[in-house]
């Protein structure tokens, strides 16, 4: 390969200073948030990153990368959790960061952006515009639309809104081979084969998407959340179920959390937590000693929101030696509907020996739950530089929930190693999202956890993943959960829409 | 671009921490970075990715003088002339640096910074006319707080040898300040008694008698705000002029924008500084003077543009009667 003529073919596409080679420059281009590569640095590295600013750049870049036979991977906001725009055959990284114009339509009611722009700016002029962007992410400050459709990302509002794909009305898409395709923003249309709607989850394999023109929706009244405790998950899952049964709330969440038993307390980690509402849970457990107890609950009778109220509770509950958890509800809309619909709620989590509390900075603090997270971390003094935290995403129909649940607690349980964090059910009742802490550089032990815990998915009826795609991490097993001929067609299209295999090599549709 | 973001800073780091890269291959992207710390108000884990930077910094030049302790300055990538002058005049223009001996009695030292002793002194003697207005003692010191050479990668001990001014008498004589920098710096690492010159002058306004009815826009300083956390002071002494309309940056305090003048950015990616000055400007309410706390900021935006940029001591003088 003539790495002089590439390099001069694309200067002439996008200048001299668009293009950066050096080691320092590259370096960060070869994985956005993968655990796996943070354990164990992997040795490949993109040979050009370029930073293009329009579509025509693109088609170019991808009619020279073909006749090179060179590799293009695009690149947005790097907060990929699974390899999916990691160049690991090497070639271009194409930085769509530029691609970040906004126009809002309010009279057709949609907001066109470009590939590269953040989610966090389209959601504030949305906003700006009276209007509301229903897709919000926890990476959402640095999260680009691009990728979000090219990983059909599911966002904290999915529950009601649905996933990215179905707010998408229009995008424009460049095929591997350099052709650009576009499909008009309309509500809908019937038109035959929708090839731009396969580029949505194909993790950067079928085209690069350059822009898209996204549906919004009027900005509610106002919104409202409450949480709910309970003794057991058991308790917290039935309630949710009817509380699905009823309506369909715009923010769901329930935590189960698992992480109480590796603790080692201290008050200082308690009184992180005064002001969230996790507080109570942590009290709740068996697992502290009731010497703790004793000093932390005259804090929180001055400082937790309807703090009697709990201190109550949790005096006539701390000796049962029950699993709990929490349940998040959010609503937006009307006032009148909102109060109907949590009147509803609060009846059903009665039912089932629910407790209310509030929280009034959830909404501002919803973006944060890493923080939370590594402040358990931190809490329990483990080496840092020993344990890497790792979100898995699953998802199982309804009725295998409490199996699914029971498997991982077991699982976890035989490798001592590996440390459960939570199980939170984020959005739906079927998606898990597992935080789980895995010991540095055992990858035996990885191995052997993910088989067996990928055994039980699969047995379940479950899929590997609801959120955060395939990347490399899941490449292995599609075909393992999706059969031959389902992979076999998957290569085909791969096939169809990149002959020469040029763009982001090695992943869905080509490896492994 | 990504090697921009603290993370590919931190990731870059790490790689050579652990050895696979050679340090020297990533240190001038690594200080594309005015370590201004605003990544460190929007992290959820609070990683202070300006203070890895610098103490990075030092690591390296702690290894590339112990392979040649004689010719270190001059093979690398330091700013040889600017250095030298640094350590052998006490400020980096090359002109002796003024440090009088210490009288008795005195109230206060004046520290005004190397950038308004040198290039900026009308706004020295604005400070001095207001101090004498106060009939305070004082004395002062024209030199460098040294705070250039940590970001070039100067370990603490060695800028507290460099420190012309040497305060051992004084440790509890209070220092008073008109830049962010060496508020910071003296504060930090040469442990004094430092007050900046606007929390100073809180005390006296009842003597100023200040009124003014300009438009102006505040500005935080990264030094004064983000790092010191005073965001109050500066506003409070601008409330305390009459008439004054004062309006905010968009982005103000924690969120502030840098002027572009940090760390060693201007001396590697002078472009990058100057669009970074640019932007700041760009966010002025319109038909309003910039006013900020910190000297070496106003000195750094009127550099990169044609924009008038007052220091608040400016705004503070034209508002005595």
């Amino acid at each position: 390969m003539n790495k002089t003529k590439i390099k001069d073919e694309l200067e002439g596409i996008v200048g001299d200073e668009n293009i950066f080679t050096e080691l320092a420059e590259r370096i960060p281009y070869r994985f956005g948030n993968v655990v796996e590569y943070r354990l164990e640095p992997p040795d490949f590295l993109p040979d050009y990153v370029v930073k293009a600013s329009s579509t025509k750049q693109i088609s170019e870049i991808l009619r020279l990368a073909n006749k090179f036979n060179i590799p293009v991977v695009p690149w947005g906001g790097g907060t990929d959790f699974t390899g999916a725009n990691s160049p690991i055959k090497g070639g271009i990284v194409v930085d769509m960061k530029e691609f970040n114009e906004i126009e809002i339509n309010t009279e057709e009611q949609y907001v066109r952006a470009g590939a590269g722009t953040v989610l966090l700016r389209i959601t504030e002029e949305a906003e700006k515009n009276g209007f509301l962007f229903p897709h919000e992410i926890t990476t959402q400050p640095s999260a680009t639309l691009g990728g979000a459709i090219a990983t059909n990302s599911f966002g904290h509002r999915s529950s009601s809104y649905r996933n990215i794909r179905s707010l998408i009305l229009g995008i424009e898409v460049v095929l591997p081979t350099g052709e650009i395709i576009k499909s008009k923003p309309l509500f809908k249309t019937s038109m035959g084969y929708d090839p731009i709607s396969l580029l949505v989850g194909s993790e950067g394999t079928l085209g690069i998407i350059t822009e898209a023109t996204m549906r919004l929706i009027p900005a509610p009244e106002t919104r409202e959340f409450s949480f709910y405790l309970f003794d057991s998950f058991e308790d917290g899952f039935t309630a949710a179920k009817d509380i699905h049964g009823n309506l369909t709330p715009e923010f769901f969440d329930l935590v189960e959390l698992s992480f109480l038993k590796y603790s080692d307390y201290t008050v200082d980690f308690l009184m992180n937590y005064i002001d969230s509402a996790l507080i109570s849970s942590y009290l709740h457990s068996r697992y502290i000693k009731d010497s703790i107890y004793g000093n932390i609950l005259d804090k929180l009778l001055s400082e937790l929101p309807s703090t009697k109220k709990i201190h109550r509770y949790l005096k006539n509950t701390i000796h049962k030696k029950s699993c709990l958890s929490v349940m998040t509800i959010g609503f937006e809309g009307d006032k009148e509907t909102i109060r109907t619909r949590t009147r509803i709620v609060e009846k059903i989590a009665r039912e089932h020996g629910g407790l209310k509390f509030s929280d009034e900075t959830y909404y501002e603090k919803r973006f944060r739950s890493f923080e939370k997270i590594m402040d358990i971390v931190y809490s329990q003094k483990l080496p840092l530089s020993k344990q890497c935290l790792l979100t898995l995403d699953i998802t199982v129909p309804v009725s295998k929930i409490n199996n699914m649940k029971n498997s991982i607690h077991n699982l976890v349980q035989r490798y001592e190693e590996i440390q459960l964090l939570d199980i939170d059910f984020y959005s739906s009742l079927t998606t898990l999202g597992i935080d789980l802490l895995l010991p540095v550089n055992k990858s035996k032990i990885h191995k052997g956890f993910f088989k067996e815990l990928n055994n039980t998915v699969l047995q379940l009826d479950g899929s590997l993943s609801f959120a955060h795609g395939v990347g490399i991490r899941l490449l292995p097993h599609i075909e393992e959960e999706v059969g031959k001929e389902y992979m076999s067609a998957i290569q085909k299209i791969k096939k169809a829409f990149d002959p020469n295999n040029i763009l982001n090599p090695g992943k869905l549709g080509d490896g492994p | 671009m990504e090697f921009d973001s603290p993370r590919a800073k931190l990731e870059l780091i790490n790689e050579a921490l652990s050895g696979r890269v050679d340090p020297r291959d990533i240190i001038i992207t690594l200080n594309r970075c005015t370590t201004c710390k605003r990544c460190v108000e929007s992290c959820p884990f609070g990683i202070d990715v300006a203070d890895i930077i610098q103490e990075f910094n030092q690591l390296v030049r702690k290894s590339e003088f112990e392979r040649d302790k004689r010719n270190f300055i001059i093979k690398t990538r330091y700013p040889q002339r600017y250095i030298e002058n640094l350590i052998a005049k006490g400020n980096p223009f090359g002109i002796d640096s003024k440090y009088e001996t210490p009288s008795k009695n005195i109230d206060f030292i004046f520290f005004p910074g190397c950038i308004a002793s040198y290039k900026d002194e009308k706004i020295v003697n604005k400070a001095r006319t207001i101090f004498d207005k106060l009939d305070l003692s004082y004395d002062t010191y024209t030199g460098c707080c040294y705070l250039p050479l940590k970001s070039f990668g100067f370990s603490r001990n060695e800028i507290q040898e460099f420190f012309r001014p040497k305060f051992d008498y004084s440790n509890k004589m209070k220092v008073v300040t008109l830049c962010g920098g060496c508020y910071n710096s003296l504060k930090e690492d040469h442990n004094q008694n430092v007050i900046h010159i606007t929390s100073f002058l809180l005390d006296y306004t009842n003597k100023l008698n200040l009124k003014n009815d300009k438009k102006v826009t505040y500005v935080d300083s990264c030094k004064l705000g983000r790092y010191n956390k005073e965001y109050k002071e500066p506003r409070e002494l601008l409330s305390k002029i009459r008439e004054l309309q004062m309006s905010e940056i968009e982005n103000n305090r924690e969120d502030a924008p840098c002027c572009g003048g940090g760390g060693t950015l201007q001396y590697y990616f002078p472009e990058i500084s100057t669009e970074i000055s640019h932007r700041l400007l760009d966010q002025k309410a319109p038909d309003t003077t910039l006013v900020t706390a910190c000297s070496y900021c106003k000195y750094h935006l009127t550099q990169n543009s044609n924009e008038k940029v007052k220091h608040i001591i400016d705004l503070i003088f034209e508002s005595m009667s």
